[in-house]
């Protein structure tokens, strides 16, 4: 009686490392590019924040419902992401703060070069909304030299 | 009598990827800790509110007023307390002088509208790191009683 000879099946289990390792070193050079290029990461539009040498910590500012005004250095300010005017920056603010959750405090994230003139109306927009109480996000100086 | 060989014949060298993939792992668990974790730094001030009721100034001579003072272009301010010139070296040890015997540490900060945000910021921390704990922002051309 001829029996027909069959190969068994093999089943293939292995775990192909090689291309896992290049599929990993990609997600690692992805991850660092972002990194290195984002300034920071609390920049929710393009603002080079002041360095100064004694900064406190904000964990509020990181909440995803704070409240943050952005001035640019062109003069332009955000609400969030937001681009809005000066007048109706109360306005934003005031339907925000509808919300019971939300913190009666505003974080401003002003350009170190814009200038002081640019910030007070924002200022004044946000005390006319009843808010008191602000923080500019600033990042870390390292060296000490100063204004001569 | 006969040899089989086992495999298809030598095989060459290979990396061992594992510790590599090991490695990997590890950066990007380094990388996510260290963005989640990466804490906002900033500098609080109070925007303060105005008297509603027209009441007579009564004088204070205890107010301390901080004016950064536009000089000129490219120029860094000056920077006066109760409009005394004061260099900027100076500032923080001043301050720490006039708070270190004060129950109520609160200081106004006053601007020129010329000046970059960098300087009135830099005050705010110097005034901050000397000792005050609460810093008012002025906003317009108003003067305090007592200045």
């Amino acid at each position: 009686m001829l029996q027909t000879w069959r190969k068994p099946t093999r089943l293939f289990g292995d775990f192909n490392t090689p291309q896992f390792a290049s599929v990993m070193s990609l997600v690692v050079f992805v991850v660092l590019l972002v990194f290195l290029t984002t300034p920071t990461w609390h920049h929710t539009t393009a603002a080079d924040v002041p360095k100064v040498l004694h900064p406190v910590s904000m964990p509020g500012a990181a909440r995803e419902d704070a409240m943050k005004v952005t001035i640019t250095r062109d003069g332009k300010v955000y609400f969030g992401v937001e681009q809005v005017r000066f007048s109706d920056l109360t306005q934003k603010i005031s339907d925000r703060l509808k919300d019971p959750e939300v913190e009666w405090k505003v974080y401003i994230v002003a350009d170190m070069r814009v200038r002081w003139g640019s910030i007070k109306p924002v200022l004044d927009g946000v005390h006319a909304a009843g808010i008191r109480r602000i923080a500019f996000l600033v990042d870390q100086r390292r060296s000490a030299a100063f204004h001569m | 009598m006969a040899f089989s060989m086992a495999g298809r014949g030598a095989s060459g060298p290979q990396i061992n990827v594992t510790p590599l993939i090991d490695v990997l792992l590890t950066l990007i668990i380094m990388f996510m800790l260290v963005v989640s974790m990466d804490p906002e730094y900033g500098e609080k001030a109070q925007i303060p509110q105005p008297n509603q009721t027209e009441t007579p100034a009564v004088p204070q001579p205890r107010t301390v007023v901080i004016e950064v003072v536009w000089t000129a272009k490219d120029q860094p301010p000056t920077v006066k307390i109760n409009q005394e010139d004061v260099p900027w070296t100076d500032l923080e040890s001043r301050l720490t002088r006039i708070y270190l015997s004060r129950v109520e540490k609160v200081a106004f900060v006053r601007g020129d509208a010329d000046v970059d945000f960098q300087y009135v910021a830099d005050v705010i921390d110097l005034a901050h790191h000397a000792g005050v704990q609460r810093v008012g922002l002025m906003t317009q051309n108003q003067t305090l009683a007592g200045e």
